[in-house]
């Protein structure tokens, strides 16, 4: 079974969102959260390049890559800056551990 | 060719992203995994988008995320403490990725499309999606603004 270069990219494109999702669910730190949302839109965008061979001469989806990185730069900017913030009133940077809105004291 | 050698390499990178135990490792693992994306874009005849993908994401934001490890940086990124998130988490991604490739397993793959110029490109940007350009440069603008009035603290200032 012989695969070409569009289905190996959908493949790895799927693969690396399933890992950014289970990097999200496993790690207990603000930064690796971020890093996972990384990998899951740069899978989004490995789904379009090889989309886009379905349809030659189209290159709505190299535009549309070039917004979703606009996009990905302003959540990493206004996440890493909420990191900071939540790190500096806590003292931590673990998920679970900020659970005020949670617990009543 | 290479573009199979580059596929194998994101893959493996993405895989040690998940089972580093440290931080500051796992990012250096995510600029392999960017760099080698860049270079499948390449492959499909994507350079412009390839070029902004080096600059901005194996620059601009591994930049942002290492600054941030370091000054967060105090207990090192342990998993989770409990087997029972772990497992769910497994299984949960693996049933994801089952579904994935079974949607893919139905789609016809076809040819590699005719390439895209940067004039063109610059060009289309210009006129066709103006209004997105537009849109995308005020958000840049607004989310950076923000994120400077969110790290910096305005009552010790």
């Amino acid at each position: 079974m012989s695969i070409n270069t569009t289905e190996a990219t959908l493949y790895l494109g799927a693969f690396l969102f399933c890992i950014g999702f289970m990097i999200i669910l496993t790690r207990r730190n603000l930064i690796m959260i971020l890093i996972g949302i990384e990998l899951m839109l740069n899978a989004a965008n490995l789904n379009l390049i090889a989309f886009n061979t379905l349809k030659p001469g189209s290159f709505d989806a190299q535009f549309l890559m070039l917004f979703i990185i606009v996009v990905a730069v302003c959540e990493a900017a206004v996440g890493i800056a909420l990191v900071l913030r939540v790190y500096h009133f806590y003292q931590t940077s673990v998920p679970d551990e900020i659970t005020d809105l949670k617990e009543r004291n | 060719m290479i573009t199979y050698v580059l596929i194998v390499v994101a893959a493996i990178s993405g895989v040690s992203i998940l089972l580093m135990k440290d931080v500051f490792h796992a990012a250096l693992s995510l600029i392999i995994c960017l760099l080698s994306i860049a270079g499948i874009f390449v492959s499909f005849n994507a350079e412009f988008v390839a070029v902004v993908q080096i600059l901005v994401y194996a620059g601009g934001v591994l930049l942002l995320i290492i600054f941030g490890i370091m000054l967060t940086r105090r207990d090192s990124a342990t998993f989770s403490s409990s087997s029972v998130h772990l497992y769910t988490s497994a299984i949960i991604g693996l049933l994801l990725l089952c579904v994935f490739v079974y949607a893919i397993g139905n789609i016809e793959p076809a040819e590699y499309p005719s390439t895209l110029s940067p004039e063109a490109l610059g060009r289309d940007l210009l006129t066709t999606y103006l209004v997105e350009f537009e849109v995308a440069g005020a958000l840049l603008l607004i989310s950076l603004i923000g994120a400077i009035v969110a790290a910096t603290n305005l009552k010790k200032a």
